[in-house]
């Protein structure tokens, strides 16, 4: 047995040793191959979209072809200037939205404070309720409210519209703000009532600056849907009043206007900027995981 | 029950390994022998590169230069799925989606070995670790120490040339930690396996291992067999990391051949009674363990302290000595050993025992 | 809040009235138009005067509607296979990044998710249309001689709807993939496997729930994806949802529209129903 030695001493050269075997290497290849190509194919595919719209929205010309002939900001200024149409119905879902969130915000906190931190099964049942809108179809709410709004004689309004932007938004807030309360400490809450504290100030003081920031990813996502709803808004709305989507697809759908992509361009941008923000504020990345 | 066959056992050497993460050397230029059967650990404390060291072996990590050879043969190239090397886990990492039977087999049906055949084998390797009873459960359904057995299991059924065990032992509750440790060490003896085994904890690697290399910021510092780890620590860091040493500061006078004296910082002197470790003068530090050290009445010759505390612990009597320049000295005294006992108050003269050895580190 | 009342522990037991208002606005304005839409479409005329199944009987009888209802169904899992194809090596690379890059990443991949449908449609619209990047690429590399028409077909719609569904089916799966323990992976290759049986052996199985819960969104979300479906899919391909839209605004026949909305809403429920199901069988429970 050779002797025992400790660091710093070189031993005697060796042999310089077998590498990888073929099959190994061929099997280790093909699977670094396979998923490398895929992950990219489905990178590009997820983000061309985008490129394609915002590079197309800087044409010169008057179609959507691609690479576009020169490059010009026209259209943009055709957006801002000759548009009236469109700014109107931006104006109209910025304000939907608004206040449809806002409303959202308030049923929803309320409802994830009395059941978020819940275990017995009628709960669970309760919260995973008030989430199904997440999973319906909102083209049969849309439908679904439209038909009671008939029944009821109430004819369609700004107000009926803003009913059913909350039904789909509040899950939304629902979810993010519940899993907060979750991630919460309870230990925190026993303190302050250890400390004499009420319940209100312990909600304003304790609970409110924890899940502040799961509310508000959850608002943005929210707000950021309903801005961007088509099926229910198209059930909902009435002659007068229409929405920035669905003025953009009769755009898209009549003439193929390429002021549908300057629209388009501004949106993505705003989406970028609040969601740069958002995630600088409220870390809504970690919203998604 | 039939024996499984024995495991040719190979040896490992590294050499000069280094490896850099990030922008820090976790483990720098160690170069080890691991005779071919034994037990060796790896022991440090957090961080110090242990687990990296075994990753690299395992083939999980690629060092950043120098050679690993198994049996001789440089492995640096091979993946780890084709070098032999078998690891376990801390966390044991059984496949939780299968039965505790599927994880033994998992390895031998992944190299092709026929189901039939696999089944064999994974009942001898059950049976080894005494775990047949549970071929049908799932991992959940097992303790912490019942899933480290199916974990060595499923590592041994593949025949690995080296066992490799990261701080397997460190997610047992203490009084299952010491079964475990004598378990597994009858399966390494009769299995004949090399096996390195990486631990933070001194009294694990004193007791198991049989030889055994203290690492530390990524360095090895001393490899050696317990005994001489415990007796001779070849630095600082070895003797106060293995069992408690007193650190007494001094000066060493010119040596002139002869037993020599220390000097030491508080008045009074060590005498070392051989001949001086240190070839040149000055500043040192020496390493002495409580049970090495002992107690008389003041003398020129000897370092002098007060006694402040005294506990006994077991069939030992633990001192806790002031020393003049404020600084504490432990030392044990056995109980029934008729030595003379002492009250807290009292002056004293510390001395080293007779033929005790006591560890000097020079600047 | 009452405040008479003070809140027992950290689960606010005298907070269950807060969950009131939410509760009551769901039953006005969800589960009453709901059981309205299922009631409607249980008569056969707009006065709903007359009670029967007429209109299920009307619409299952038919065989253009069975294709319209057999299309979208068809559509769904074309796209759901497709996002799982392609979804699963971009969550994989995902949690192959480095850390620094992780939360910019999963940004760029939520953002489609957060830009409007109609946007989303309309850059579809811009890439496969006659002018679009993809006839104007193969034009030049020679490859056709004539713009392919690649609107308003269902290759079109099916590829549309698989980019824009697949960040619903990222995120569960790099959810599921990023809590898999990393030891299980090199526990597997120090076994000897190699990475493709590590992959279906180990990682798969134990992706099952967020796999499951993908496709779950993927397939709820295409099967109702009103907009792509028209715009890109055009008039060539009839999908329930416009069918939905056509019979309750254009035709005005309330009660076959409703028909159309209960079957779509029974198929969704059926597949939630059926991959929980299969979600618990492999251990995990399959949630949105």
């Amino acid at each position: 047995m050779p002797d025992v030695f400790v660091s710093g001493q070189p031993a005697a050269a060796a042999p310089a040793g077998r590498g990888e075997s073929w099959r190994g290497g061929l099997e280790r290849r093909s699977f670094a191959g396979v998923f490398g190509l895929l992950g990219l194919v489905a990178a590009v595919l997820l983000l061309a979209p985008t490129v394609v719209v915002l590079i197309t929205s800087f044409t010169s010309g008057y179609s959507l072809k691609f690479p576009p002939p020169g490059y010009s900001t026209r259209w943009y200024s055709a957006l801002w200037n000759e548009s009236p149409e469109l700014i109107e119905a931006f104006v109209l879902s910025l304000e939907l939205a608004a206040v449809a969130t806002a409303a959202s915000v308030v049923l929803a906190v309320a409802a994830a404070l009395a059941l978020a931190r819940r275990r017995e099964a009628w709960a669970r049942t309760f919260e995973a309720v008030l989430l199904s809108p997440l999973m319906l179809p909102s083209l049969a709410i849309g439908l679904s409210l439209l038909m009671l709004f008939n029944l009821a004689g109430t004819g369609l309004s700004f107000w009926t519209l803003v009913m059913g932007h909350v039904a789909i938004t509040t899950p939304y807030i629902l979810r993010t703000t519940s899993a907060s309360l979750l991630q919460m400490d309870g230990a925190l809450l026993e303190s302050a009532r250890s400390l004499g504290a009420g319940p209100v100030h312990i909600f304003r003081t304790v609970t409110l600056p924890l899940i502040s920031r799961g509310i508000l990813a959850g608002a943005f996502i929210g707000f950021m849907y309903s801005f961007d709803n088509v099926a229910v808004s198209l059930f909902l709305s009435d002659a007068r009043s229409e929405v920035l989507p669905i003025r953009m697809w009769h755009i898209i759908e009549s003439s193929l206007d390429v002021r549908a992509a300057a629209v388009s361009g501004v949106l993505i941008a705003a989406t970028l900027v609040l969601m740069v923000v958002m995630e600088r504020v409220a870390g809504i990345s970690r919203q998604f995981r | 029950m039939q024996e499984p066959a024995k495991t040719s056992g190979v040896g490992v050497t590294l050499d000069q390994i280094h490896h850099r993460y990030g922008g820090s050397t976790a483990v720098e230029s160690v170069s080890l022998e691991i005779p071919a059967g034994q037990l060796v650990a790896l022991l440090g404390p957090s961080g110090c590169g242990k687990t990296t060291l075994l990753r690299i072996v395992a083939g999980l990590l690629r060092q950043t230069s120098g050679h690993v050879r198994i049996g001789g043969e440089t492995v640096d190239a091979q993946p780890t799925n084709e070098r032999g090397a078998g690891i376990v886990f801390q966390n044991y990492a059984l496949f939780p989606h299968m039965t505790v039977e599927a994880n033994v087999a998992y390895g031998l049906r992944a190299q092709g070995v026929p189901a039939a055949a696999a089944r064999k084998t994974t009942m001898e390797m059950l049976a080894m670790v005494r775990m047949e009873a549970y071929a049908r459960r799932y991992p959940r359904e097992l303790s912490g120490g019942q899933q480290q057995r199916v974990a060595l299991a499923r590592t041994l059924a593949v025949r690995p040339r080296v066992l490799l065990l990261d701080e397997p032992f460190a997610a047992l509750d203490k009084n299952l930690r010491l079964d475990m440790q004598i378990e597994i060490r009858r399966i390494q003896r009769e299995l004949g396996i090399t096996t390195l085994l990486v631990t933070h904890d001194q009294d694990e690697a004193m007791s198991m291992a049989d030889r055994i290399a203290v690492m530390n910021a990524g360095r090895v510092e001393q490899f050696d067999t317990p005994e001489t780890l415990y007796d001779r620590p070849a630095t600082l860091f070895v003797a106060t990391f293995i069992g408690t040493a007193n650190l007494i500061g001094g000066q060493l006078p010119t040596s002139g051949g002869g037993p020599c004296e220390i000097a030491c910082d508080g008045g009074g002197s060590l005498a070392l009674g051989r001949a001086a470790p240190c070839s040149r003068a000055g500043k040192v530090m020496v390493a002495a363990r409580p049970e090495h050290l002992s107690l008389a009445a003041p003398s020129t010759d000897a370092l002098p302290a007060t006694v402040a505390m005294v506990l006994p612990l077991g069939p030992s009597l633990v001192y806790e000595l002031l020393l003049g320049n404020g600084r504490t000295v432990k030392v044990t005294q056995p109980r029934n050993g008729g030595e003379r006992r002492y009250a807290p108050g009292e002056a004293v003269g510390v001395s080293l025992r007779a033929g005790s050895p006591a560890a000097v580190f020079q600047d | 809040m009452s405040a008479a009342t003070l809140p027992t522990g950290p689960r606010f037991r005298s907070a269950l009235p807060l969950s009131i208002p939410l509760g009551l606005f769901f039953i006005v304005f969800v589960l009453a138009p709901m059981t309205l839409l299922a009631w409607v479409s249980l008569h056969d005329d707009n006065a709903l005067t007359r009670f029967g199944f007429a209109q299920y009987a009307k619409f299952l009888g038919d065989r253009f509607n069975l294709e319209v209802l057999g299309n979208t169904l068809w559509l769904g899992l074309k796209v759901t296979l497709l996002t799982v194809v392609m979804g699963f090596p971009l969550a994989y690379l995902h949690t192959l990044a480095p850390r620094r890059l992780q939360g910019p990443l999963l940004l760029l991949i939520v953002l489609p998710l957060l830009t409007s449908s109609v946007v989303r449609t309309f850059a579809w619209v811009a890439i496969l249309g006659r002018q679009g990047i993809v006839n104007t690429a193969l034009l030049e590399a020679g490859l056709i001689a004539e713009p392919l028409k690649l609107l308003y077909t269902s290759t079109g719609v099916s590829i549309a709807l698989a980019q824009i569904e697949l960040p619903l089916m990222v995120l569960p799966l790099i959810t599921v993939l990023t809590s898999l323990d990393p030891n299980l992976r090199q526990a597997s290759l120090a076994l000897g496997a190699g990475h493709w049986r590590t992959f279906f052996q180990v990682t798969l199985p134990l992706s099952m729930p967020g796999l499951l819960a993908g496709a779950l969104l993927v397939f709820a979300s295409a099967v109702s994806a009103f907009v792509t479906q028209t715009l890109v899919g055009g008039g060539q391909q009839m999908f329930m949802p416009f069918y939905m839209y056509q019979q309750a605004i254009q035709a005005g026949n309330y009660p076959f529209a409703a028909v159309i909305a209960v079957l779509l809403l029974a198929c969704v429920l059926a597949v939630v129903v059926f991959l929980n199901a299969l979600g618990r069988r492999s251990g995990g429970f399959v949630h949105a």
